[in-house]
């Protein structure tokens, strides 16, 4: 593999511009992400170990909808139905049809994104909010065939999943390393983060390729687009593929994750959760949606450790003031307006600005 | 596409990079996961903990909330005029509120839980429990299902309890089809759109196989829905006679409030889970009167000449005076009878480890509640028997929780020949 690292701080050519980290303390921050990876599963216990494995499964799909939404500019409530798709496929193709790991990783992921192919076209009839409604039908017809196509999704019981990440003897769920044996959970966290890893840097050189600028551009005026001849229907469409797939392999990972799957999970609140993990993240930032997926993914729990603490909640429900989860509600309206009215580019631009001021100090102003 | 940069590659940060991360992973031998095979968890000196996953702060608390006083009644009784089980174990509960339509979230709390708890003592929600099962087969964990589909009936990893929605839904229907005056009328169903539900539409389609009727509506809605008039007025549009409802008290009112308005008056009978007392004394209280009744296996909460009835009032006085006479609370208290005996079974045969546990659970042989459910057999999975009849109670503002008994010992013949295992 060709490395990602360079110490210039100088743009002397294109080849700069295609360098990962670029900077010594972006360099810094990298082997530290490695580390939090590499220790995180060792030192947080197993409930922590659990949320974190949620919260790279969520960056998938949220990176997925960035793609569509923040580089093509597509908005979509109909995140939660490829997601599904991709759940119940990861349950059909290693349960039914027996097909190994990968096997059944690629072709779920490809499930989703053949479906969101056929509803891609949709996209270049409709702008907006009409664009928006139209999701948010495939979202009702979506939940319909989940609930009543009992002999794929098991109905409104829903499924048992058994797809397992396993080639030959290197089980996911009983890895072993130097004589330690790690839990599923420890096993599983390491998995979905170096995916996460992996489609985030796919994902990044995507946007940063010409597809990417071809995206962008019609996402800022799409019939300027079309006349330096980028065409709507090979780009619109193929954002809809590439963000199907990238939600369904988050549902693949879900349902292998969570070894049951049932309607339930794949409600319109995941959809506006997708949604508000980018806008919180940050619009258009492939890190901004890991950012958003973990502090959204993470943000009700914590409230809810502290719970305990804050006068004006009941822990148990049972006494006076908030209940944990009107207040995990109100905080994420809260989060929201806040973002959108104070940081319309969420984490992702607070966290640049905060870089900034440290590349630049003690010239910082 | 270009995956990569070009050029530069630097072998000393890749070095260092592999050092590291090599240096971590052999390092880690010492971490945490290594033996824990000798320790029992969920047992401290004289107190053995169990967990409880259910909702307290959703809206689907108004029964999460209920069941566990009912629970924690129980056991703080046991704990304070028995010395706890065995005369020396004292219980506690450890509560993790959980969202009842997120399934994960009830996954999710059990990991904070598994270490801390000897078992499950209460899981709310027929999708929860459903989440939870390959994490319970992983662990050699058992746990209580405060909900009654049939299936959990075979299941080694659980203690069932009480009577499946699916009989419910027979003894109910069945009743109102022979000697509860509606024989010929059409039957119907009308589901909150979950594992639950499905377990309630269930039944009815098995007593409509075994009586040769057809279900020509089977409506369902969802826990957040706001407007019923449409899957009502399917119901009324088809001429259903008997409606059999599995819903919430989140939503039960809004149902017969719209089908009220609607002036479609069928025989409604809804599960155990669909009914609150404060219904009795709600807006459409006459409504109810005349046309619904619900169905579980039990007494009226009123009837004090049943022992079982007059300790659990004794116990919500004394250890939940907050509680208001509720049906989830008995339904909490009731689930803790099955919990007890499986702990004294322990406690016997002195094994609190997950295996112990697990066999203490096979060897419990019946439950009778003190006249509070009836007979529960339990045994090898294979051979449990749950209770087969019923109780249909009708509404009265007056009565305790606000219903009255209609008619007890109700065991139509489908309720009989019902077999459970896995669909």
């Amino acid at each position: 593999m060709r490395l990602m690292l360079s110490n210039t701080r100088l743009t002397t050519d294109y080849a700069d511009d295609l360098v990962l980290f670029r900077s010594r303390p972006a360099q810094a921050g990298a082997l530290l992400l490695l580390l939090g990876w590499l220790l995180l599963p060792h030192v947080l216990g197993e409930y922590w170990v659990t949320i974190f494995v949620y919260a790279g499964i969520a960056s998938i799909g949220a990176i997925g909808l960035n793609l569509l939404t923040g580089f093509a500019g597509q908005v979509s409530m109909g995140h939660a139905v490829f997601y599904g798709i991709g759940a119940y496929s990861a349950a059909v193709f290693a349960d039914r049809f027996g097909l190994p790991f990968p096997l059944w990783l690629i072709a779920a992921s490809v499930t989703g994104g053949l479906v969101g192919g056929v509803v891609g076209p949709f996209a270049l009839r409709l702008r907006g909010n009409y664009l928006v409604i139209v999701s948010l039908g495939l979202l009702v017809i979506g939940q319909h065939v989940f609930e009543n196509w009992t002999g794929v999704t098991g109905g409104l019981t829903g499924t048992p999943v058994r797809a397992n990440v396993a080639i030959g003897a290197l089980d996911v769920s009983s890895l072993s390393v130097g004589g330690l044996r790690l839990s599923r959970n420890q096993g599983y966290l390491y998995f979905v983060w170096g995916m996460v890893a992996v489609l985030a840097l796919a994902a990044h050189n995507i946007a940063r390729s010409r597809p990417g600028r071809a995206l962008q551009a019609i996402r800022d005026r799409d019939l300027a687009a079309e006349v330096i001849g980028v065409s709507q229907v090979h780009y619109k469409v193929g954002a809809f593929v590439l963000s199907s797939g990238y939600a369904a392999c988050a549902g693949a990972l879900y349902a292998s994750y969570a070894r049951y799957v049932s309607p339930l999970d794949f409600s319109l609140f995941l959809s506006i959760q997708f949604i508000a993990m980018i806008v919180v993240g940050g619009i258009g930032r492939i890190h901004g949606s890991i950012l958003g997926a973990v502090f959204l993914t993470l943000l009700p729990r914590v409230i809810e450790s502290v719970s305990g603490t804050l006068p004006f909640v009941s822990a148990d429900g049972t006494g006076r003031g908030l209940t944990v989860q009107s207040l995990n509600q109100a905080m994420f309206g809260v989060l929201i307006i806040s973002f959108l009215l104070f940081e319309p580019l969420g984490l992702a631009e607070l966290w640049r600005r905060a870089t900034r001021y440290f590349k630049s100090w003690p010239f910082s102003y | 596409m270009s995956m990569c940069a070009t050029r530069r590659s630097h072998p000393r940060v890749l070095m260092f990079t592999t050092s590291i991360v090599a240096g971590l992973l052999l390092g880690a031998c010492g971490g945490s996961t290594g033996d824990t095979a000798a320790r029992t968890p969920g047992v401290s000196g004289d107190t053995i903990y169990i967990g409880a996953l259910t909702p307290l702060s959703d809206a689907v608390a108004v029964i999460g909330k209920p069941i566990l006083a009912g629970a924690t009644a129980y056991f703080d009784r046991l704990n304070a005029e028995q010395g706890g089980v065995g005369g020396k174990y004292k219980v506690k509960v450890l509560a993790e509120d959980i969202t009842y339509a997120n399934p994960s979230s009830g996954a999710q709390k059990y990991q904070k839980l598994k270490d801390q708890v000897a078992m499950i003592g209460l899981v709310v929600g027929t999708d929860q429990v459903n989440g939870l099962l390959p994490l319970l087969a992983e662990d050699s964990m058992i746990a209580v299902p405060t909900t009654f589909d049939a299936e959990w009936i075979r299941n080694e990893h659980l203690l069932p309890w009480g009577s499946p929605y699916q009989l419910q839904a027979i003894n109910g229907v069945g009743y109102a089809l022979t000697d509860g005056g509606y024989t010929g009328q059409t039957v119907c169903t009308m589901s909150l759109a979950t594992g639950y539900g499905k377990a309630t539409e269930e039944g009815v389609e098995y007593l409509a196989t075994s009586m040769g009727f057809s279900i020509p509506v089977k409506a369902t809605f969802k826990q957040d829905d706001q407007d019923f008039v449409a899957p009502v007025t399917q119901l009324k549009n088809a001429g259903c006679g008997v409606v059999m409802l599995a819903s919430l008290p989140s939503v039960t009112g809004k149902v017969l409030g719209t089908a009220a308005q609607l002036g479609f008056a069928p025989r409604w009978i809804g599960t155990s889970p669909s009914w609150h007392h404060a219904l009795a004394t709600s807006p459409i209280t006459d409504y109810l009167v005349q046309h619904y009744w619900t169905s579980f296996d039990g007494p009226a909460m009123g009837d004090t000449s049943v022992a079982g009835v007059r300790a659990m009032r004794a116990a919500q006085a004394t250890y939940s005076p907050d509680q208001q006479p509720d049906y989830y609370y008995y339904a909490g208290y009731l689930a803790s009878f099955a919990v007890h005996a499986m702990l004294e079974k322990a406690v016997a045969a002195g094994d609190f480890t997950r295996a112990g546990l697990r066999a203490a659970s096979q060897a419990l042989e019946r439950t009778t509640s003190d006249g509070l459910a009836s007979e529960y057999t339990y045994g090898a999975v294979a051979s449990r028997n749950p209770p087969r009849e019923g109780t249909v109670f009708r509404v009265n503002p007056q009565a305790t929780i606000g219903l009255e008994v209609e008619k007890a010992g109700v065991s139509v013949p489908a309720a009989q020949s019902y077999t459970f295992g896995k669909r």
